[in-house]
């Protein structure tokens, strides 16, 4: 059976940082899984993680959000400088989000790239995002953002390739 | 390269149902751990209350966030410690009598880590009824996950299918 979910790299962080970068991602996949259990440094606010890919840091990026806190759902539709908007727990609370993305078909240079994400913290908010990039460019690279000041130490960031056979 | 994507358990549910199902004994070698259910409660009527519980810890140790809706109406609620069994409610099985199962996916990152409290994601749907459901939960505890038991207020029916993957980052 061929083994079709592979690591192709992951980072624990032994200090702050403000974001992470995958890069040289190998072309050999179908899909791509990005898993994140992490925090942010801030102690306020709904904070956020976000993706951007091959270095585009302008607003060519388009997303639905799906969020909730227990007490309200909302939803919303906008552009933004960064794919798959998912929150992200602050430091007053004792637990990691887990964070999932998963990016359909980064190879292609036929269509714009996907993205879907989930963030949840029980303590906080709960997100679901569907997010494009309007390039029809492979993903080479993605730098995992966040927006408060930085990852927390002890965060991890794992990147998955999936093969489709 | 190695196969991070294993198979550690799995159970299916034979004629006659169950009133729950433990995967105990997980290896504390990977680094997530993701399972999959397809449910169906024992009962002829109405949805019932999935329930997947770390270490077979009772509501106490557990907090949710949770956004769910139907074909018609969309809903939200939480729970806090000790809030009662919503604390430990991950999903709705379907009622006995139909053909349709529930579908539920829950990831845990990190499920080793005796550093952090444990958040995982749950996301399930319910095909009969049209109901989604979406959640953030909480196990309050920095223990490691070593097993996991699956119940249902009515027992779990016939052919309810559990497995549990370990997932390696290297």
């Amino acid at each position: 059976m061929p083994i079709t979910y592979e690591p192709i790299a992951t980072s624990t962080l032994t200090s702050t940082a403000a974001s992470v970068t995958f890069s040289s991602i190998p072309s050999t996949y179908t899909d791509l899984i990005l898993v994140i259990s992490g925090r942010v440094s801030a102690s306020v606010g709904n904070n956020a993680s976000g993706l951007r890919f091959n270095g585009d840091s302008g607003n060519n990026y388009s997303m639905v959000r799906l969020t909730g806190d227990g007490s309200a759902a909302s939803t919303d539709r906008t552009t933004a400088t960064y794919a798959g908007w998912a929150f992200i727990a602050n430091s007053t609370v004792s637990e990691v989000t887990p964070v999932v993305y998963n990016i359909q078909n980064y190879v292609n240079t036929t269509t714009n790239k996907v993205v879907l994400g989930r963030g949840s913290s029980a303590s906080s908010l709960i997100s679901a995002t569907a997010s494009m990039w309007r390039n029809t460019a492979a993903i080479t690279s993605i730098e995992v953002i966040q927006s408060s000041t930085t990852w927390i130490v002890g965060s991890t960031f794992t990147l998955f390739g999936v093969k489709s056979a | 390269m190695p196969n991070t994507y294993t198979p550690i358990g799995s159970a299916t549910v034979a004629a006659g149902g169950v009133a729950s199902v433990t995967l105990s004994s997980i290896p504390q070698i990977y680094n997530d751990l993701l399972i999959k259910i397809s449910s169906q409660s024992s009962t002829g009527s109405s949805l019932q209350y999935l329930t997947v519980s770390p270490n077979n810890s009772t509501s106490i140790s557990f907090k949710n966030i949770v956004n769910e809706g139907t074909a018609t109406v969309s809903s939200y609620s939480s729970s806090g410690y000790g809030g009662g069994l919503g604390n430990v409610i991950t999903g709705a099985t379907t009622g006995g009598g139909v053909n349709t199962f529930n579908n539920l996916e829950m990831y845990f990152p990190n499920y080793a880590n005796t550093t952090f409290q444990k958040s995982y994601s749950v996301d399930s749907v319910t095909g009969n009824s049209q109901w989604g459901w979406m959640a953030g939960n909480l196990y309050g505890t920095t223990s490691a996950i070593t097993s996991i038991a699956v119940s249902a207020a009515s027992g779990l029916a016939a052919n309810t299918t559990i497995y549990l993957y370990g997932i390696k980052n290297s």
